[in-house]
């Protein structure tokens, strides 16, 4: 708005000298009642400062703009002191939840809220962001919601960017923060939209570029702030008249361009005919009660945005004056003739008629109410993240601490690999050391067991009182990964066996144990030509079933396992032929690596064996889980692991395979033992928990 | 909500073959020996379906996707299909084929036991690392006693008498230790055959 | 057997199931949940699972080489429980759990066990056939297949579940050098040695069949492992007698 004083329009250059005290009058009056609504101003209290010591005392200032800055210089301090006490105030006002939002704009905050103390300032302060309305209506647009929101600064500055109340304002968060950095007096008007309807009706024309003016301060970039923060400071555009020109006029007249762009949202205003009445053109027309609608839609507000309750701010109950008939200025008129009539904005209309407000009675101004479907538009949100800059920088910085994590989770992971493999390449090369060099060198001698186990022994004495007519069964349940060991145990017992003559049919409950055993003993074999001519050796294949199979074993022998394993009658030959039940053979031997399986030939056959001896071959790690039913007399004897191979060995006298690797055993062992303790004992002296994710487990 | 019929059938056959356990003499085994019989079949037949999953479902697939480590997947498929025609046109008891066994997987097997006899000697190297606390400790003592009471190196003792019943007596150690968790293993192995009897324990849809 | 033996033996097995139906019915209808004594490696356990979800990472579940017509079944069945339990609980994650078994009929049931659990949770997107897979026939190839699945980089917690031999220590040596949470748990003796030596927190003995009523599967579940400790101390109390008296010379 132009000064009082000022004789010219600043932007038009018309001629001022007669309409342009009832117009700020007219602008005073709802100014004044915009007061009404709000606190009473700490600053309207404070004496006015002199002006500020970095201006000029030379320089030729306009009296307008003198008064200008004497009153910003008095409203800085007012406001300061003000805005550190209301700050707080509205901090507590704000939720949780927006006050992590963006510590940064907290710390913004007074500096974005400065405009709000500037509307609790004195009248002319209120004619900065008038001009910034005029500007606004004569902004040409291409769309509507264009046109009613390019008022921002922001935006002003850089035309390409987007909407900041299209897309934003109408999102929750937006609300928020209008609610935050508005004015007081606008907060009032955001919490309570219905309490004080003449008044909104009074404000609406005027609330909505000025909320949406303080969105860019919020959510521009830095440098956006900035200019918007220049644009709203007093304190920046008071030293120089340069200073106004270029911070304040340039940032939010600048793209209006007054000579020209002034004529476009001016066109909008109709003609008055002078030999009609005056009244009937520019008084307004009673104000419909159905008018008066809340600039909000309630059900559209956030729970937050939503009315308090009027016994906690009974100042909203105040009475608002009724508003004085406007009429527009007579050099605006004249301007009007000049234009074309075209509306500058697609969403008014020529006969567009304010019936309210500062402009009321005032054809082709802008009217209010319209701006209420600005926002009873549905509330669309976006379903992008926004994010402030800070909020970016604090995402950084947590995934670069997640990705720091991860990445020392997974350098524990290949930590160890990189130095483990020395140690496990340590620990083979001992071991194979241990297991080859005595192979090697003969002279290494052994410790020869000088006692034999009372299970090696009862097997001994089980295989020797055996009947040479009577065959044996074997079962070979056993796999190729410990075949090395168990063929070392089962040989002794074999050679035994074929020595004595005696005949063998063998099964297998898994597939690989009867091939195994077939390979194992068609080498030995050989040493007993007597043996090898006869047909006393028969391979009965595969048992299917498990324990099960074994079941069916121990109930009829001849139906489970009818053929061999190449396919004729396995029970109809010699020696076989007197094989009708399990018991008939002369004794059973379970050849296996696991206890289980020991145990479930002892459990399901057993029983049908009756006085047949049972005997077992089991690996060394199996063998404390035999030593019962060996106790408890369910098994005749078992041999276990290469000590008890040794032991058979010097009872037949005949020593083999397992006697000549007793050396190479030994060592092997007490390299183990060595190797236990010394980890043990580094252990107990470096102790340290684990690390990494099982460290967080366990915590 | 479940079909109460396939544990009512579950629970009816394991009452016969539970019944069939106990009263071996009765009518039961012959209805017991069938169904142990279809149990066997159908074991069978779910190891083929599980073979054929295993290679048509999964190493097919990654040959098919070309995904990581397709080239051993191709390997698996073709070393299956080769096993499994030459077993048809051999038979399984053909000297030739069954050095498939005695030549690949037995030395194959052989020599993963090896490496795990490397590798838990090498753990036990860490062993009091993990197991910090008096069990450990325990466990880490033991361990050092029976390996040298099986490694044999100890046989001079058995000619002084004394010494020969302590070792004796240390040997039983283990053995009723191992009896003990036997114990509770199997009442373990009771109580989750009784839960899936009557049917509170399913592991299977229906 | 004897005739006498098998008469108690079916005794003890009709009062078995009796005392679990009743503690079953009396728990579902005061719907109280029994207390057990803490076991350090299920509680770690139920916080693993939970990073596992939180960290969307997978879990493995290897159920062992038992096979179903094998009295070791019942390890077997156990890890089938613990598989549900672990879907149900790692519904929320983005990863459905995995499980190798060595026995083909244990590797049909986990698969189906996956696809129930999908269903019931609506993740059926996510199921895939494979998750449930036959790693191997016998011991070792078993191992070799589950190493593979192990060696995804997804897979951050182990639940190795079942019975296996001394050949399970491949599996848990690799999982804890991979820096993985291990779950161990065997009935077999040897199994257990190699993995209290190569794992932190073990399941020894009958701590295996307690794993499913601590992961708060059904009163079954808590019914069962009740009577289980009943039992065990019943059977403690005749080893002790039976022990006493044959001190005393009465047998």
């Amino acid at each position: 708005m132009n000064d009082a004083n000022a004789k010219r329009c600043w932007y038009c250059q018309a001629d001022l000298t007669r309409q342009d005290a009832p117009a700020e009058n007219d602008s005073q009056d709802w100014l004044n009642n915009l007061r009404d609504n709000s606190p009473a101003p700490q600053g309207d209290d404070q004496p006015e400062e002199p002006a500020n010591s970095s201006e000029s005392p030379n320089e030729e200032v306009p009296a307008w703009l003198a008064r200008i800055r004497t009153r910003e210089q008095s409203e800085r301090a007012a406001s300061e002191d003000a805005l550190s006490a209301s700050s707080e105030e509205l901090s507590s006002e704000i939720p949780d939840w927006l006050n992590e939002f963006n510590p940064d704009q907290e710390k913004e905050k007074p500096d974005a809220i400065l405009p709000a103390s500037a509307s609790a300032q004195p009248e002319n302060e209120d004619d900065d962001w008038l001009k910034k309305l005029e500007s606004w209506q004569s902004e040409p647009t291409s769309s509507p919601e264009k046109t009613s929101t390019d008022v921002t600064v922001g935006s002003r500055e850089k035309p390409a960017e987007k909407n900041p109340i299209e897309d934003e304002a109408v999102t929750p968060p937006d609300s928020a923060l209008i609610k935050d950095s508005a004015p007081e007096w606008l907060q009032a008007f955001v919490q309570e939209p219905k309490s004080t309807p003449a008044a909104q009706q009074g404000n609406l024309s005027v609330q909505q570029p000025s909320t949406s003016a303080f969105l860019p301060a919020e959510r521009t970039p830095k440098n956006e702030e900035d200019s918007l923060l220049r644009d709203s400071e007093p304190g920046q555009i008071s030293p120089t008249a340069e200073s106004i020109e270029s911070s304040e006029l340039d940032t939010a007249l600048a793209p209006s361009q007054p000579g020209e762009e002034n004529e476009t949202w001016l066109s909008s205003y109709k003609k008055i005919h002078p030999d009609k009445d005056i009244k009937e053109q520019v008084i307004p027309a009673p104000v419909d009660q159905d008018q008066t609608k809340a600039p909000f839609n309630e059900n559209s507000l956030m729970d937050w945005m939503k009315p308090i309750d009027p016994v906690t701010n009974p100042s909203q109950k105040e009475p608002v004056p009724q508003l004085e008939p406007a009429a527009l200025p007579a050099w605006l008129q004249a301007l009007s003739l000049k234009h074309n009539g075209k509306a500058s904005a697609p969403s008014h209309s020529s006969s567009d008629f304010s019936d309210f407000g500062p402009l009321a009675g005032i054809e082709g101004t802008l009217p209010g109410e319209e701006l209420n479907q600005f926002y009873k538009r549905p509330q669309t949100f976006s379903g992008l993240l926004k994010t402030t800059e800070s909020q970016q920088v604090r995402s950084k910085l947590l995934k670069n601490i997640a990705d720091q994590t991860h990445w020392e989770d997974e350098n524990l992971e290949e930590k160890p690999h990189s130095h483990i493999w020395i140690f496990r390449l340590i620990v083979t090369v001992l071991m194979l050391a241990a297991v080859f060099i005595p192979l090697l060198f003969t002279q290494i001698s052994s410790i020869a067991p000088s006692l034999y186990p009372d299970e090696v022994v009862q097997t001994f004495n089980t295989v020797n009182a055996l009947s040479g007519g009577k065959p044996v069964l074997i079962a070979a349940d056993f796999d190729g990964s410990l075949f090395g060991e168990l063929n070392w145990s089962y040989q002794p017992l074999l050679a035994h066996l074929m020595e004595r003559n005696i005949p063998i049919a063998f099964l297998s409950t898994n597939s690989e144990g009867t091939t195994l055993l077939n390979q194992s003993a068609s080498t030995l074999i050989k040493q007993y030509p007597a043996y090898a001519s006869s047909d006393k050796w028969m391979n009965l294949g595969y048992l299917a079933g498990g324990s099960i199979g074994l079941q069916g074993l121990a109930q009829n022998i001849q139906t489970t396992m009818p053929l061999n394993s190449a396919l004729q009658s396995a029970w109809l030959s010699k020696p076989f032929d007197t094989v009708k039940r399990i018991s008939d053979f002369g004794a059973l031997i379970v050849i296996t690596e696991n206890a289980d399986t020991g145990k479930y030939w002892i459990e399901q056959v057993k029983p049908s064996l009756g006085t047949t001896p049972m005997l077992v071959v089991i690996s060394a790690q199996s063998a404390p889980l035999l030593q019962p039913y060996y106790a408890s007399g369910q098994i005749s004897g078992y041999l276990s692991g290469l000590n008890s191979a040794v032991a058979y060995e010097a009872l037949t006298k005949t020593p083999q395979n397992a006697t000549a690797h007793l050396s190479s055993f030994q060592i092997t062992m007490v390299l183990a033992i060595m190797l236990v303790l010394i980890g043990g004992i580094v252990s107990l002296i470096f102790y340290h928990p684990q690390p990494g994710k099982k460290k967080r487990v366990n915590s | 909500m479940r079909s109460p019929l396939i544990p009512i059938i579950s629970f009816i056959v394991g009452a016969i073959i539970l019944a069939g356990y106990f009263f071996p003499g009765s009518g039961l085994a012959a209805i017991r020996t069938p169904m142990l019989d279809w149990a066997v079949t159908l074991s069978g037949v779910a190891g083929l379906i599980a073979i054929i999953n295993l290679v048509f479902g999964v190493h097919w697939r990654r040959l098919r996707d070309s995904s990581k480590d397709y080239l051993f997947s191709g390997l698996v498929i073709f070393a299956f299909l080769a096993t499994f025609a030459l077993g048809i046109f051999l038979g399984p008891t053909n000297p030739d084929y069954q050095k498939v066994v005695t030549a690949i997987q037995m030395p194959i097997e052989a020599s993963l036991m090896a490496v795990l006899a490397i590798t838990l000697a090498f753990s036990s190297l860490r062993l009091l690392q993990r197991q910090h606390n008096w069990m450990g400790l325990f466990f880490f003592i033991s361990v050092i006693v029976y390996l040298l009471l099986n490694s044999g190196i100890l046989s001079f003792m058995a000619n002084i008498p004394s010494l020969q019943e302590v070792v004796s007596s240390i040997s039983l150690v283990p053995i009723a230790g191992a009896r003990g968790i036997l114990i509770g293993v199997a009442l373990g192995s009771l109580l989750t055959g009784i839960r899936i009897w009557l049917g509170s324990d399913r592991p299977y849809n229906g | 057997m004897s005739a006498d033996e098998l008469l108690i033996g079916l005794v003890f097995v009709l009062i078995t199931s009796t005392l679990v139906l009743l503690l079953t019915i009396r728990q579902k209808r005061s719907s109280t949940v029994p207390v057990f004594r803490r076991i350090a490696a299920l509680s770690k356990f139920k916080r693993a699972v939970s990073l596992s979800v939180e960290e969307g990472t997978r879990i493995h579940v290897s159920l062992g080489n038992a096979s179903l017509t094998q009295p070791a079944s019942a390890s077997a069945f156990v890890s089938l429980t613990a598989l549900r339990r672990i879907g149900q609980l790692s519904s929320t994650g983005d990863n459905p759990p995995i499980a190798t078994s060595g026995d083909s009929v244990l590797a049909i049931l986990s698969q189906d066990i996956l696809h129930q659990v999908a269903r019931e949770n609506h993740t059926l997107d996510l199921y895939d056939p494979t998750h449930g897979s036959l790693a191997g026939v016998t011991p070792l190839s078993y191992i070799a297949g589950a190493l593979e699945q192990m060696h995804d980089p997804e897979v951050k917690t182990n639940v190795l579940i079942g019975n296996y031999g001394s050949e399970v220590g491949f599996l848990s040596s690799y999982s804890e050098e991979k820096g993985a949470y291990t779950l161990a748990a065997s009935d077999s003796l040897p199994a257990q040695a190699v993995l209290y030596a190569t794992t932190e927190n073990p399941l020894i003995g009958e701590e295996l069949f307690a794993l499913p009523a601590y992961l708060h599967s059904t009163p079954a579940h808590s019914a069962s492992l009740q009577v289980q400790d009943l039992l065990r101390g019943l059977v403690v109390l005749v080893i002790l007698v039976g022990s006493i008296l044959k001190i005393l010379g009465a047998i």
